[in-house]
């Protein structure tokens, strides 16, 4: 590996872990969640490789609020046919428009709550990356949950990748991070190097958006968009993920433009810039 | 990116570590404009004048609130096409344990001493730490040069200090004086990791270990999960040991993704390890460590792909249900630790360091030892050799001449020739069963040195051969078994020769029973033949 170049590194620390955590666990216990975005592109590549040349022996499941890119849910429906996803929506149908703040609150982490209660499973993998926010720095690659799925940064284990615990006791619940120590840039040069399929919102092209304080977003049938060329850095649901303008149309585009970037990624999402810490406080209550 | 680098920051508490890393990751441009604001804003808000670099970092609420880092954040920054990964450690006391954790996975570290304040108790703890885990590179920063206005004397001083403490370790290290708010310095620090990065491309390591993670048969061909330990993938044709077992086995492909096939037929499960290097097979393990809660007495050892429960603790050794494959962490430190694990709550308490034995040690533990006693009858040689066997965790193999007599040499009288053979068996005895990593401990008066120096070279440097020395005269006066009664064995036993075989001497004219005892082993741990 002294002749690795850092994302075969990467590449091989993430298969690693998955094989560590699937070789000491239940594989009926462990489901990986599946967002649809870039980052879950390269988990379920990672998935194939690490269990190559047999199939992914775990489910992959979609928590889903119905407010989704329409791009998404084609992009979904084509991934559905090499893998079985679990899709889970949470009864209520709130709407991102009238409940503001509640919306998130109960179809993202109520909604995930109830999906692993109603599955029974024990242990989750995500997507989520070190680099993606503060809190999330300081992460464990191996992360435990109470049994409310609450994270307590007091309660982790101490860890020592590749030494990683992998066992829990019957009142919490694991939560696993590959990517963790993977940034924005080697996600993409990972889709470059691998050929990885994504959704197409993340290439640019003329889409009819509104300019709003907190960013570009698109604009609804109903509404007068401009017509503008932009991206999508990151992938949720429409009302809540902004865009941003470039003439990036593939993925190297994309790799030169994220060189000289000057923002990162989170400043697409509305759900980081509520309050300070506000990641941190969603992720106490149970958020991923 | 060419390469991927791991080092930690560590420090005393407020030695200004987030700072100095705040400002390696803005200057190497891998700060963003929206953390920047946000840091910009906080800094405001909290009344100070300028950006307070350390906010960049610091990310719990808790810690924000108490300007103090608790946990160890991972930070990320691309410079000379590598990426650095940074461990980010807390300076408080209370907090050690944490900084010893990013120590046991990191590289390098990066160490801060504030130039104000000099070396601190917690200064040399973290140094003590970083030895003990095998960080190999440091680079010492003294930070806060711009307080004294860059002092000379006061920077002498101060490195003066840190090359007298460094001088008891083996450290490759720098010294660099900085100001992160002046910004000065800090491309040194940069070029000399840098340099420790460029070092640790060039050093050659053939070290070969795989930790086995699980079997894949998928109809035809049965392919094995491997955990490479060591950075180094067999190539096809490669010859491997198979341990527990020591069976020799032949690479037929081994992937960078970790997927590996054998050529022989043999079985492989979770647990196995394939190496080209030594390794210690034992459930009996030295250790020091590093504890984060008080352990029960229920506990569970993780080790590379094994979870031992652990039977006992005590003096500082863990006696485990089974043996685990690993290293002494001076030997290869990825190899090194475990993690101890409650088996109540299955939360991680502490981190086992391994200190299992010297090299020296392990390289001849591949085969067993031959502790051979001579020595005239009744000198002693059984009561020592069943003290020595009391002292291993795995028994030894006990061959007692007397015994041997009575069974597969019975055959044999007592003329010399007859003498000479009975000696010969019991040393091919040992050979066979020493060769196959038997310990063996030997009792056996054979008084002829050429005869002893024949089994010296058959058995080589497994051979230990402790003299039992009392006279004839005094075994004849304490001759409990009445052996010196009879006319015929005291012309037997007489005339003991010396030679220059002899590895340890016990003196049984002077010295009592426990006397000896004790001599005894102090001995061998001292030619570190025993642990």
């Amino acid at each position: 590996m002294r002749n690795f170049n850092h994302l075969k590194q990467l590449e091989l620390q993430a298969i690693d872990i998955i094989r560590e955590v699937c070789s000491t666990n239940n594989l009926d216990d462990i489901v990986v969640f599946y967002s649809i975005g870039k980052d879950s592109s390269v988990m379920l590549r990672l998935f194939e490789k690490a269990f190559f040349p047999k199939k992914i022996p775990v489910k992959f499941m979609h928590i889903d609020t119905g407010w989704k890119f329409k791009e998404m849910y084609d992009f979904r429906e084509k991934i559905a046919k090499e893998i079985d996803i679990i899709v889970y929506k949470h009864p209520a149908n709130l709407n991102p428009f009238l409940d503001g703040r509640r919306y998130t609150d109960v179809m993202k982490t109520e909604a995930l709550k109830q999906a692993l209660a109603k599955y029974d499973f024990k242990i989750a993998f995500g997507g989520s990356r070190r680099d993606e926010e503060k809190s999330r720095a300081k992460e464990r690659i191996v992360s435990i949950r109470d049994k409310n799925s609450r994270w307590n940064p007091r309660m982790q284990n101490p860890e020592i990748p590749p030494l990683y615990n992998t066992h829990f006791s019957q009142d919490t619940s694991l939560r696993i991070f590959p990517l963790s120590n993977w940034t924005e840039l080697d996600i993409w040069e990972y889709i470059k190097l691998e050929n990885i399929d994504i959704v197409p919102l993340y290439f640019s092209k003329e889409r009819y958006v509104k300019k709003l304080d907190s960013g570009i977003y698109i604009a609804t049938q109903n509404e007068t968009g401009e017509l503008k060329k932009v991206r999508f850095r990151t992938l949720g649901c429409y009302p809540l993920t902004g865009a941003v303008e470039s003439e990036a149309k593939n993925v190297d585009e994309i790799i030169q433009e994220l060189k000289i970037a000057k923002y990162t990624e989170r400043i697409t999402r509305v759900i980081d810039y509520d309050a300070e810490g506000s990641m941190e406080l969603k992720k106490r209550e149970g958020y991923f | 990116m060419d390469n991927l680098y791991k080092f930690i920051c560590c420090g005393s508490v407020d030695d200004g570590k987030s700072t100095l890393l705040g400002r390696l990751l803005l200057n190497t441009g891998n700060i963003k404009e929206d953390q920047l604001a946000d840091a910009r804003k906080i800094s405001q808000q909290k009344g100070f004048e300028n950006i307070e670099l350390g906010l960049l970092l610091d990310g719990l609420l808790d810690e924000r609130e108490q300007q103090i880092t608790i946990d160890v954040a991972h930070r990320f920054f691309d410079f000379d096409n590598t990426r650095f990964h940074i461990l980010d450690c807390p300076g408080h006391e209370q907090y050690t344990k944490n900084m010893a954790i990013a120590a046991a996975e990191a590289q390098a570290a990066v160490l801060v001493i504030d130039l104000t304040k000099g070396v601190s108790p917690q200064t040399l703890r973290h140094i003590e730490i970083c030895s003990l885990f095998q960080i190999e590179k440091l680079c010492v920063c003294i930070t806060k040069c711009d307080k004294l206005e860059w002092n000379t004397e006061a920077i002498n001083n101060i490195s003066s200090q840190i090359c007298e403490l460094l001088k008891d370790f083996n450290f490759d290290y720098q010294i660099i004086p900085v100001s992160a708010i002046e910004n000065k310095n800090i491309d040194k620090v940069l070029d000399c990791l840098i340099d420790f990065k460029n070092t640790n491309l060039t050093k050659e390591n053939k070290k070969t270990l795989i930790h086995i993670q699980n079997c894949n048969f998928d109809g035809n061909e049965r392919y094995y999960w491997g955990h490479y330990v060591e950075h180094n993938i067999p190539q096809t044709g490669d010859k491997l040991t198979l341990y527990p077992e020591k069976i020799q086995v032949t690479i037929k492909s081994a992937s960078e993704n970790g997927l590996i096939s054998i050529n022989e037929d043999v079985d492989i499960s979770r647990g196995h390890c394939l190496s080209n290097t030594n390794v210690i097979v034992s459930n009996s393990i030295k250790y020091y460590s590093v504890l984060f809660e008080e352990l029960s007495n229920d506990l569970l050892l993780k080790h590379g792909t094994r979870t031992v429960k652990v039977r006992q603790v005590s003096n500082n050794t863990l006696q485990l249900e089974e043996p685990i494959i690993f290293n002494n962490i001076t030997d290869i430190k990825n190899n090194g630790f475990g993690l101890l694990i409650d088996n109540q709550t299955k939360r991680t308490v502490g981190v086992a360091v391994f200190l299992a034995n010297d090299n020296n040690l392990i390289n001849r533990t591949e085969k067993g030892f031959v502790y051979w006693f001579t020595g005239l009858s009744g000198a002693g040689k059984t009561t020592l050799a069943m003290h020595l066997m009391s002292h291993f965790n795995i028994k030894p193999i006990l061959l007692d001449a007397d015994e041997i007599r009575k069974g597969i040499n019975a055959d044999l009288g007592f003329t010399a020739e007859d003498r000479y053979k009975n000696v010969f068996r019991i040393a091919q005895m040992a050979d066979l069963l020493s060769s196959q990593g038997f310990n063996v401990v030997v009792t056996c008066i054979s008084k002829d040195a050429k005869q002893r120096s024949e089994i010296k070279s058959l058995l080589q440097d497994r051979y230990i051969e402790i003299f039992v020395d009392r006279s004839l005269e005094n075994c004849r006066k304490y001759d409990k078994k009445g052996l010196y009664k009879s006319i015929g064995l005291q012309k037997i036993v007489q005339g003991y020769e010396c030679g220059n075989t002899m590895s340890v001497h016990i003196d049984t004219n002077f010295d009592t029973e426990e006397i000896s005892k004790t001599k005894l082993l102090a001995e061998l741990k001292k030619l570190k033949y025993i642990n």
